[in-house]
């Protein structure tokens, strides 16, 4: 190894030299250009670890709207651009102090403008990533304080680069001018909602094509609609009981659902076009699916494709409020299913009345794994005997009934 | 899991035995094994000392097939780097570095290289010069210019 004869360290190549550099503090990083000749220009056009996690403090800015930070912020980022480098990865804001003095709270409230001049910033400097979290960590949040109102310009609401946002804590007053609020960014990729407020909107409506990833935590707004036909993962935390409604236009692609709640919460509710599907997918245990469904090939298939996306979920399929055609057509979407429960619930309004319904049995599908089934409500109509017999004919072999005082078991 | 024995030779060719899954997070390691044929001894790595190996081995072995699965495992796994990182004086740290280079082992690489960076944290131009070893070639106006060019982030 070549030793360098004055201070005896070894001598780093200046891609390593580099990668170190990348590492640095955002001030540090421009110092360089301070080193030699060499290294004059390197930080405007080099990789920038640190970048992606630039954050900025908005406790620490000057209370005159004329933060150092700030402007450090804007030369740092428009110089990187000019020099048609990597373009600003990601910018993080933040107001995390624990016990937030109120003239903070005042002076975010009454003068937004610093919050404003930098999101200005971040859209100018055509930012892939913008996370805003106004977090006031130690004390209850009390909803009716404006601690953490932000403005958003509606250009973030549409900005062509985003391809991250999450807004944590973040407020967004009506414009009193529409009720319905938009995000239309084309190439956002992922979208995290934290404990923020979409007040005086009645829908929070996401036009986002490229929307990959969405993450809503502790939703108490408006109601959420999605049109995002590339969704592939969907979040949902809470900590309290919280109703969410989502639309999902085209609900077939939503390949991992996954809410977390309390197991026996099943509150969330994914609106399709005419069907709801609760999803308690969290507890790897049951798809609860129930209410009135037309339409219902393609909402079970696209169900199917739902779950056999979760190798582990234990296919157990829980079936309230269904007649017998609607109960099996979605069987046969899940040759695969392990465990029935069956509600057969006997609603006047529904049409399901065991009597009606002229069954038209499709041809049997081979339910090859079915184990255990098991059923409440029967009352002895002959749809439902028709039901298991069915069950039988398609290869189920319940092996095990199951009865815990509110289920009847049936077997074959 | 194969728990196949990889010899590695270091450039003093002393030997260090290691599982095959705990050798192959370095890539050049594994297309080394992929691609030739064993030396009797073992792999030889001859641009790293065994002083340096056997740290590189400490880490890899500690990292290899760890996957933590929850918050508390990370931070221990975390921990653990820091008190790896804390037992290097800088002239180890450098060869270490140069060692994950070398091997293409990406986690030792950036963990290291974020250890010089944080190392430089408050360091004057003078001293990072030194510490890089890099050779003050601006002249005065030069220097003052560029000075001024950054004086917003110089504050």
């Amino acid at each position: 190894m070549m030793m360098n004869n004055n201070n005896n360290m070894t001598d780093l190549p200046k891609e390593v030299v580099r990668r170190i550099f990348a590492f640095l503090g955002p001030k540090d990083f421009v110092r360089t250009s301070l080193l030699s000749r060499t290294w004059r220009n390197f930080w405007v056009s080099a990789p920038y670890h640190s970048m992606t996690t630039f954050k900025v403090n908005l406790r620490h800015l000057d209370p005159h709207c004329k933060g150092r930070s700030v402007d450090f912020l804007k030369q740092f980022l428009s110089r990187r651009r000019n020099a048609s480098s990597t373009i600003l990865q990601s910018l993080s804001i933040q107001l995390d102090s624990i016990h937030p003095p109120k003239t903070l709270i005042t002076s975010m409230f009454y003068r937004p403008i610093v919050f404003i001049n930098l999101l200005d910033v971040a859209l100018q400097l055509n930012v892939r990533e913008l996370r805003i979290c106004l977090k006031e960590s130690g004390c209850e949040r009390d909803r009716n304080r404006s601690a953490g109102r932000a403005i958003l310009n509606s250009g973030i609401l549409s900005a062509p680069n985003l391809r991250t946002l999450e807004l944590d804590n973040v407020e967004f007053p009506s414009r009193n001018t529409t009720n319905d609020l938009v995000i239309s960014c084309p190439n956002l990729e992922s979208l995290v909602l934290r404990d923020s407020f979409f007040m005086g909107f009645r829908v929070l409506r996401l036009c986002t094509c490229e929307l990959k990833k969405l993450e809503v935590e502790n939703w108490w707004s408006c109601e959420l609609e999605l049109n995002t036909p590339k969704l592939s993962s969907f979040l949902y935390k809470k900590d309290g009981q919280c109703l969410l409604d989502c639309s999902f236009g085209e609900l077939d692609v939503l390949r991992n659902a996954n809410s977390r709640f309390d197991r026996d919460i099943a509150s969330t509710w994914l609106n399709g076009s005419r069907c709801k599907l609760p999803l308690d997918i969290a507890s790897h245990a049951r798809v609860l699916v129930k209410g009135q469904f037309q339409g219902l090939e393609n909402f079970a298939s696209s169900l199917r494709r739902l779950i056999d996306s979760y190798g582990n979920l234990k296919r157990s399929l829980e079936l309230e409020g269904l007649n017998n055609f609607q109960a099996i057509a979605m069987l046969a979407s899940f040759p695969s299913i392990e465990v029935l429960l069956l509600n057969f619930t006997h609603d006047d309004q529904n049409s399901y009345s065991g009597h009606e319904v002229k069954l038209e049995l499709p041809p049997p599908c081979t339910l090859y794994n079915l184990k255990n089934v098991a059923a409440r409500g029967i009352e002895g109509f002959e749809c439902e005997h028709d039901f298991f017999a069915y069950l039988s004919d398609s290869g189920g072999e319940f092996r095990k009934n199951r009865y815990d005082g509110k289920w009847a078991c049936h077997g074959t | 899991m194969s728990t196949k024995k990889i010899t590695l030779l270091s450039s003093d060719r002393e030997q260090f035995i290691v599982d095959e899954a705990v050798a192959i997070q370095s890539q050049t390691i594994k297309n080394l094994i992929e691609d030739t044929v064993p030396d009797e001894d073992g792999i030889p790595l001859p641009v790293v000392h065994s002083r340096i190996l056997a740290k590189v081995t400490e880490y890899l072995t500690k990292h290899a097939n760890y996957k933590p699965h929850n918050d508390a495992a990370k931070e221990e796994l975390k921990n653990w780097d820091v008190k790896f990182l804390g037992k290097l004086d800088n002239n180890t740290l450098f060869d270490l570095i140069l060692a994950a280079n070398y091997l293409d082992i990406k986690g030792l690489l950036d963990l290291t290289c974020q250890a010089v960076a944080d190392l430089m944290k408050g360091m004057s131009v003078e001293e990072v010069r030194k510490l890089f070893n890099i050779e003050n070639d601006f002249t005065p106006e030069e220097e003052e210019a560029v000075r001024k060019e950054n004086q917003w982030a110089f504050d």
